[in-house]
């Protein structure tokens, strides 16, 4: 390989680094504390406080308009500059050459529409907060706290199952088992790290790290059986519109029947049917009436996988058991005959309508109306069995991180200051060589971090424990590379030779060392769970980035000065003659 | 060509030293009633309080500092709640909550105890086993790899010697010493191995270029050689990574000065057991295999 081609290359995966870990110091350096709450707020609310901004600053628009029309636009609201210049486009008119309140406002057709653009880009700015935080490297339960919610275990279930009240013991293992399926849900949805504990008799406490999205808590203690597969009357979906339109404030109560006794007769429920906007925020579409009965129970199915439709829009394939595919076979059968719909319910919404052509028998069922976050979630909750015992959420707060503020700032400036120690002791002992063994150090820090934010990855203190030995490994690296050359040197090599055979002689045992360390990270990581796993994973990329930087960067950078610079010498420190 | 040390003379003090310290720190870890498990791995009381004004977690903790085994974290508005792990005693609970109570009555005055619960674990001990076994079974799979790569057998179990050694010691030193055992420990543990194993790999392969590159030399005389030829990276890697880890053992707190020093002791014994440990397993068992050889002659 060519040196430019290598230069080259280093520099691209290093931009790479760099660009995944963006949005890890945007997110921690240049995001304001009133943004941060905005990314933290639920998916359903971002659309709700867009619009109450966008109405404000309608307000404001108004206000200024009739107070002096002449004037600029105060910068709070110059983002409405570039819905002018589109209106102006579109209208063909001449753009002014200062942007008062008036000219903003005057190629618009309507407030709506001006109303309209200021939510979408309210809505479009949390949105991307939302993904900016995502991105972003998160920081465990230890380092910056999360959410810790108690969750009260409901024993009805149990008591019918058994025919009687159930004694301690039994309740003691119900609870038991409930937890450590919580527990593998988590793991399941990727959750860093979770504290989930036994409280008291009937209870569970669970702490989530840097989740303040109550969603989540929610996601661990859903049940299958909140889907279910009902058939659609048309004959009393029609009736119902015509009976709402009349009457706009009947109120349906939750379990979808509606005061008014004649307009729905028993053995139907309305359903309300909502949809996902781009946001992912719920859009009520309509109210469809449904058969009571439940056509298929959600427990049938076995594995939800997703995929894309010809609209790239994201379908669900549920595959049933046995059972569930001869259920599932007559139920499309009869709602073929009677050119009936098939609705999916999902947590007392309806998320998708369909209507059936023909009988499907295959065992497998293909649905839209679920977002891609959902339907993986969906299938996650799928592959985990369901929960022996009902969960509700009985009280939910913040929680700080679990080492405390000052354990943590300390433990941060005594990080850079033993990682500036490093720097300076292999500076002094190595000199020229020293400031590449940092050089690389500090490439391979970059690296890892932006390999371990592009995971999504939750930073602990054990997977700081891991960045530590991959530290130590590192040095060790350049060390062992450096006392080669040394070697070699004392041997009487030249500058060139010295460092080709101190390279390739070292990098063996490099390559050695670290395949070993890599055989036990590789396996902790993938059996392991928890703590161990956060761990695990930051050993494995650093032993990547370790090889890569030791061995590659470095080299490039000894080449560098044997062929650009000249150097008939290598710094490197005491010991040698050359 | 520089002396040659010869570390294989100090076999039998080294082997005794080692095997008298484990079994001291075993001893005085039983002696002490076993391993200082914190909340991670034992039950204990989660208390609620509200407590007026806004202070830190660790002046809290001082003033909690008469009773063993708390931890405070922060919730939501005045709120923090206050961990304590269960020391087996009868009323445990009723005196834990009345001394936490009148201590921080003493201490900020406002308290309001807003719930009290018992709590079990939140990391199971089955966790430990299943990295325990998970751990052993990596083990096996390094022993293969360094059997690959070396050719011998001798080496995969040297290596597995030291790195046991140096697991062993540690775990000793924090039963010995009463350190909280808490998730950060298991991290600790895992750190040492990856560092001593590490090390070991980097010695043997020294010792197996010798092999070919110096025949003129016994056995012993080879790893005496590569020990020497190696010396001085020993020292730098483990005199930087000592660095790295001193200002963490020096000015942090809590859990993770405990990983610090933790990690200093592993650091210190990985040194150790790569320069007197594996290399005389390595020897011990080459001179056993060739006696053998002899014998069958």
């Amino acid at each position: 390989m060519s040196k430019t081609f290598r230069g080259l290359m280093l520099l691209a995966i290093l931009g790479v680094a760099i660009l995944f870990f963006k949005p890890t110091i945007q997110w921690y350096f240049f995001t304001t504390v009133e943004q941060k709450v905005q990314a933290n707020q639920p998916l359903e609310l971002i659309g709700e406080t867009a619009r109450v901004k966008a109405l404000a600053d309608m307000a404001s628009l108004e206000y200024l308009i009739r107070q002096d029309r002449n004037e600029l636009l105060p910068p709070e609201l110059q983002y409405f500059e570039k819905m002018a210049k589109r209106d102006y486009k579109n209208s063909r008119k001449t753009l002014p050459s200062v942007w008062t309140v008036y000219n903003v406002l005057l190629a618009s057709s309507d407030k709506e529409s001006v109303i309209d653009y200021a939510v979408s880009y309210y809505a479009t700015e949390a949105s991307n907060l939302k993904m900016l935080k995502n991105q972003a490297l998160k920081l465990g339960l230890d380092l910056a706290g999360g959410l810790s919610a108690t969750l009260q275990a409901d024993f009805t279930a149990l008591n019918q199952k058994l025919g009687r009240t159930a004694n301690e013991q039994e309740k003691r293992d119900a609870i038991l088992s409930t937890l450590s399926l919580v527990r593998d849900r988590a793991d399941e949805f990727g959750t860093t790290e979770p504290a989930i504990r036994r409280q008291g008799s009937d209870q569970i406490l669970v702490e989530l790290p840097g989740e303040k999205d109550p969603d989540a808590v929610n996601r661990l203690i859903r049940g299958k059986g909140t889907l279910a597969f009902h058939l659609v009357s048309n004959e009393y979906t029609e009736r119902f519109s015509q009976y709402y339109a009349a009457n706009p404030t009947a109120v349906i109560d939750a379990a979808g029947r509606i005061a008014d006794r004649d307009v729905l007769p028993i053995g139907y429920i309305v359903g309300s049917y909502h949809t996902k906007d781009q946001f992912g925020v719920d859009v009520f579409r309509s109210y469809v009436v449904l058969e009571e009965e439940v056509g298929l129970d959600g427990k049938h199915i076995v594995k939800a996988n997703t995929s894309f439709d010809e609209f790239s829009k994201p379908v669900v394939t549920f595959s049933l058991d046995a059972e569930g595919a001869s259920v599932f076979g007559k139920l499309t059968e009869k709602a073929a005959a009677n050119g009936q719909s098939l609705a999916v319910v999902m947590d007392d919404k309806v998320r998708s309508v369909a209507s059936v052509r023909q009988a499907l028998t295959g065992g497998s069922v293909m649905v839209s109306g679920f977002t891609l976050s959902e339907a993986t979630d969906l299938s996650t909750i799928l592959k985990t069995a369901s929960l022996p015992l009902d969960l509700s959420i009985s009280s939910m707060q913040k929680i700080g991180p679990t080492l405390g503020q000052e354990t943590i700032e300390a433990g941060l400036q005594s990080l850079i200051m033993g990682i500036t120690l490093v720097f300076a002791f292999m500076i002094a002992y190595y000199k020229g060589a020293g400031v590449i063994a940092c050089i690389v150090l500090l490439a391979n820090l970059l690296l890892t971090l932006g390999i371990l934010s592009s995971m999504g990855f939750t930073l602990t203190l054990t997977s700081l424990a891991g960045l530590v030995l991959n530290i130590g490994m590192a040095v060790d690296a350049n060390v062992l590379i450096h006392e080669r050359i040394k070697e070699e040197l004392a041997l009487g090599k030249g500058r060139k030779q010295a460092i080709n055979v101190g390279f390739s002689k070292a990098g063996f045992v490099i390559i050695d060392a670290n395949v070993t360390t890599l055989i036990a990270a590789v396996s902790l990581s993938l059996l392991g769970s928890g703590s161990i796993k956060g761990f695990a994973v930051t050993l494995c990329v650093g032993i990547f980035t370790t090889l890569f930087t030791a061995l590659f960067v470095s080299r490039l950078l000894f080449d560098f000065g044997t062929e650009q610079l000249n150097r008939q010498k290598v710094s490197i420190g005491w010991g040698v003659k050359q | 060509m520089k002396n040659t040390i010869p570390f294989l003379s100090f076999k039998i003090p080294a082997m005794v030293f080692s095997s008298l310290l484990i079994i001291l720190l075993f001893v005085a870890t039983v002696m002490q009633g076993g391993f200082n498990l914190g909340i991670d791995f034992r039950a204990g009381i989660s208390m609620t309080t509200s407590i007026e004004g806004s202070h830190t977690e660790e002046v809290i903790n001082k003033a909690l500092a008469t009773i063993p085994g708390t931890t405070v974290q922060r919730g939501e508005y005045s709120n923090y709640i206050i961990r304590v792990t269960d020391n087996g005693e009868d009323d445990f609970r009723t005196t834990t909550e009345n001394s936490i109570i009148s201590l921080l009555t003493e201490n900020f005055g406002g308290i309001e105890l807003l719930s009290s619960e018992f709590v079990a674990p939140s990391s199971s001990t089955s966790l430990v086993y299943t990295t325990i076994a998970i751990v052993l079974l990596s083990f096996i799979l390094i022993m293969l790899y360094i059997w690959v790569r070396f050719k011998s057998l001798d080496y995969s179990v040297s290596a597995l010697i030291s790195t046991l050694h140096d697991v062993l010691v540690v775990i000793g030193c924090i039963g010995a010493a009463q350190f909280e055992v808490n998730a950060a420990t298991i991290a600790a543990i895992l750190t040492i191995i990856g560092y001593s194993l590490n090390d070991t790999v980097v010695i043997f392969d020294r010792i197996r270029e010798s092999f070919h590159t110096e025949k003129n030399k016994t056995f012993r005389e080879m790893i005496d050689s590569a020990l020497t030829q190696t010396l001085n990276r020993t020292i730098i890697t483990s005199l930087t990574t000592v660095l790295a880890i001193l200002p963490l053992m020096v000015f942090a707190m809590g859990s993770v000065k405990l990983f610090a020093i933790e990690m200093f002791i592993g650091i210190l014994v990985g040194t150790y057991s790569s320069l007197f440990i594996g290399s005389v397993s390595l020897n011990a068992m080459y001179e056993h295999r060739i006696k053998k050889l002899q014998k069958s002659k």
